[in-house]
């Protein structure tokens, strides 16, 4: 076995080390403190999915702000680190977007009646969502110069995030405000924190999965030319 | 990730699906306050939503311009207090493992099918065999 993939074994085993870590914590503390948590007076047990709604709403607009910030890095600087960051946090937004939007409207239905309104909150959220699908689909078939094009994107996509947090303040919504978190009863904190920090645990984890696929794919790609260089492979 | 590990973390996951959908779990919807009185029609213009209209038992008063944050807009219906809870949370929590599994898959999957094709590629730059080998795949 060669020294870089001993390298590359070792990478892979501490990935795994450390989600199997997450998914212990993820599954046998959070679920327990979020069952052992006093119930919304108002709401009942649906209030529950709170636990993982905002966490993954939050990690949405993480995700967001960290492809926006790499994008206009790369755009400036030309640094394709910079790059590999965007892209891998851009997945990450649609897929933690995803997880808001869908666990959402299972509250919603139960404490609002219906599964969604055009409220500003959910409006802007859904916009997110779909800037940063339509980057993905430009890094995949916008052909040459669809690095620069999806950065771009990418920037006008970070540009929503502040929107969506003050969205609540400035309008009129039915959803609920930003003050929520900060005046959670007591008796609720340990299990929302916990729950946001197995989530954010989760997120830097998966960022840096996606991280090393970019670097391996740069690896091949240098690799490939210098093969057709070498002339080794027809072209 | 084996076989195996896939499914201890699918068996885990189960488990947590399970016991959030247990009856033991149901929803029990609180003791509600009786509804108060119906307060007088409001002096606004008709399309303004009312508290009288919209609000919940001991929900927030109106605001000058008869705004109530809390209230419910006019193409909503009346909560059904009879949908249980318990299956709405476990699929809002099952959802998000699934996808968050899934990503994992798919990102080790593309991982270990390029690490192969970079192994593969780089023994033939190292041993060049003197004649062309052809067509390569692009990752």
């Amino acid at each position: 076995m060669s020294t870089s993939q001993r390298e590359t074994n070792v990478s892979s085993i501490t990935v795994l080390a450390a989600l199997c870590l997450l998914a212990a914590g993820g599954y046998l503390i959070v679920p327990h403190l979020i069952l052992g948590a006093p119930t919304e007076p108002t709401m009942g047990f649906v209030q529950r999915i709170f636990y993982f709604h905002v966490p993954s709403a939050w990690l949405a607009m993480m995700g967001a702000l960290t492809a926006g910030v790499a994008s206009a890095i790369y755009l400036y600087r030309g640094s394709e680190r910079a790059d590999e960051i965007a892209v891998s946090a851009a997945e990450l937004a649609v897929i933690f977007g995803l997880c808001a939007i869908v666990t959402g409207p299972l509250w919603a239905r139960k404490a609002w009646g219906v599964y969604w309104q055009w409220d500003v909150r959910l409006t802007s959220t859904a916009l997110l969502w779909i800037i940063f699908i339509a980057y993905l689909f430009a890094r995949k078939y916008g052909g040459p110069g669809s690095k620069r094009l999806a950065a771009g994107l990418a920037v006008f996509g970070a540009a929503d995030v502040p929107m969506i947090y003050i969205s609540v303040s400035i309008w009129r919504t039915i959803h609920p405000k930003t003050t929520v978190v900060p005046t959670l009863d007591p008796g609720m904190r340990p299990a929302f924190w916990l729950s946001m920090l197995t989530f954010m645990f989760m997120f830097f984890v998966l960022l840096g999965m996606r991280r090393r696929l970019e670097r391996l794919r740069a690896r091949y790609d240098a690799l490939y030319l210098e093969a057709q260089d070498a002339g080794l492979i027809d072209d | 990730m084996s076989r195996r590990t896939v499914s201890g973390l699918l068996m885990m996951f189960g488990v947590c699906g399970v016991l959030a959908a247990s009856p033991v779990l149901a929803d029990e919807v609180p003791d509600r306050p009786a509804a108060p009185a119906a307060p007088a029609a409001a002096t606004k213009a008709p399309d303004v939503p009312t508290a009288a209209k919209y609000a919940a038992p001991g929900a927030v008063k109106p605001d000058a311009e008869g705004f109530v944050p809390d209230s419910r807009p006019a193409n909503m219906n009346t909560v059904d207090e009879s949908i249980p809870a318990a299956p709405l949370v476990a699929t809002a929590y099952g959802f998000i493992w699934l996808a968050v599994l899934g990503f994992v898959l798919v990102t080790l999957q593309r991982t270990r099918r390029l690490e192969q094709e970079i192994a593969d590629l780089s023994e033939r730059i190292n041993n060049p065999s003197g004649k062309p080998a052809g067509k390569a795949s692009r990752a």
